[in-house]
């Protein structure tokens, strides 16, 4: 779907299929633009759509898409990850990277479960303080898309945009286990 | 050389930490603005490296009390942030005194590198011949303000000029150098 169309946008188009009953999650909803910056693709994303593809399309992006295939950029963002995780170990050791991980693990957790919370008390000022501790410890955890989403949300925070700010703490919460299959892979691999 | 680290995340404190380390700095860790004043009159601290984002005081404003406490020797303070700064906001930073600044995440070559800057501006040779300026004209206005309470009203009048034509020459060199560190070098 076109984001750009007179009357009725992409974003408010599929902000009213997934309100729909039963269309929280189908159809897949693919959103094509000129404007393929990282905050409209988050914007996307947290309105409900499922993939993003810039104009002009690439019809090799577009059958990956429709096939499912893992998006080139995904796969960039893990080998910058592993990559930040053997940097975080020559400026410590292992059992310092395991401590890093550890309470980026918990407060990752515990600060997105704030971010709920302060959401609830319509406290956007304190949202937005939250996601940028998390920036923060994404940034130097190598978590390059949790730092994206949170850098977003920060903004959105700034800005009022309360839809965004609860569209980037779900995106954030989602990219936990992604982070998380690296750690753990990364963890075991003297083991291997 | 001893660097102060102001983070209210804990991740990014340990990360800078390890890395100054290594590089063999002594560090302290503060949470906060208040924190790292209390820390600062407390110690001979050369480098503050400052979050700019922090609640109650931001790293700016940090900085800027920082550049309010005389002190004997200059310290040099790097602002990090998540994001990058707006030409605005890096415009304000450096007017409040802001010396260098880095980009959150982290680099481990680049930090060392950075305080090596530092350690060279902290030690650099025209801060000595500023000492050497500052100490000769506050000699030669003792002098001629000794001669002009003995001697006649036109030397009075010699022993105010290099006072009017340097107004700074007699204020602690701490004080002229914190308002620019790129005119020194």
């Amino acid at each position: 779907m076109d984001l750009d169309m007179p009357h009725l946008d992409g974003l408010e188009t599929t902000r009213r299929i997934r309100s729909l009953p039963g269309h929280a999650k189908t159809p897949r909803i693919i959103a094509v633009t000129a404007n393929h910056s990282d905050k409209m693709r988050v914007i996307c994303s947290a309105i409900g759509m499922d993939e993003f593809l810039g104009k002009p399309i690439i019809i090799e992006d577009l059958q990956g898409v429709l096939e499912g295939r893992r998006s080139p950029t995904a796969e960039r963002r893990e080998t910058l990850l592993r990559l930040r995780l053997e940097e975080l170990e020559d400026i410590g050791d292992t059992a310092f990277v395991g401590e890093l991980i550890s309470i980026f693990r918990t407060e990752t957790t515990q600060r997105l479960q704030q971010v709920g919370e302060a959401l609830q008390k319509n406290d956007l000022a304190a949202a937005g303080r939250l996601f940028h501790q998390l920036q923060g410890s994404s940034a130097n955890m190598g978590a390059s898309e949790m730092h994206r989403v949170c850098t977003i949300g920060e903004e959105a925070a700034r800005e009022g945009d309360a839809l965004l700010v609860k569209g980037c703490q779900r995106l954030a919460e989602e990219e936990i286990p992604l982070v998380e299959a690296i750690y753990t892979e990364w963890g075991h691999r003297e083991l291997l | 050389m001893k660097v102060l680290i102001v983070d209210d995340d804990l991740i990014s404190q340990l990360v800078l930490k390890r890395t100054l380390e290594q590089s063999g700095h002594e560090v302290i860790l503060t949470r906060s603005g208040t924190e790292a004043l209390k820390a600062f009159q407390d110690d001979a601290i050369s480098v503050v490296i400052s979050d700019w984002r922090m609640p109650e005081m931001d790293g700016v404003e940090l900085c800027q009390t920082i550049r309010s406490v005389r002190k004997m020797n200059y310290t040099y303070f790097i602002l990090v942030s998540s994001t990058r700064l707006t030409p605005e906001k890096y415009a304000h930073a450096v007017g409040m005194g802001v010396d260098d600044f880095l980009l959150k995440p982290l680099n481990r070559d680049e930090v060392p590198v950075r305080l090596l800057v530092a350690e060279r501006i902290i030690n650099s040779p025209p801060r000595s011949s500023a000492l050497r300026r500052c100490c000769r004209s506050a000699c030669t206005a003792k002098r001629s303000a000794t001669t002009a309470i003995t001697g006649s009203r036109s030397r009075a009048i010699s022993a105010r000029r290099p006072a009017r034509t340097s107004p700074t020459a007699s204020a602690p060199i701490a004080t002229r150098r914190s308002w620019s560190p790129i005119s020194g070098r």
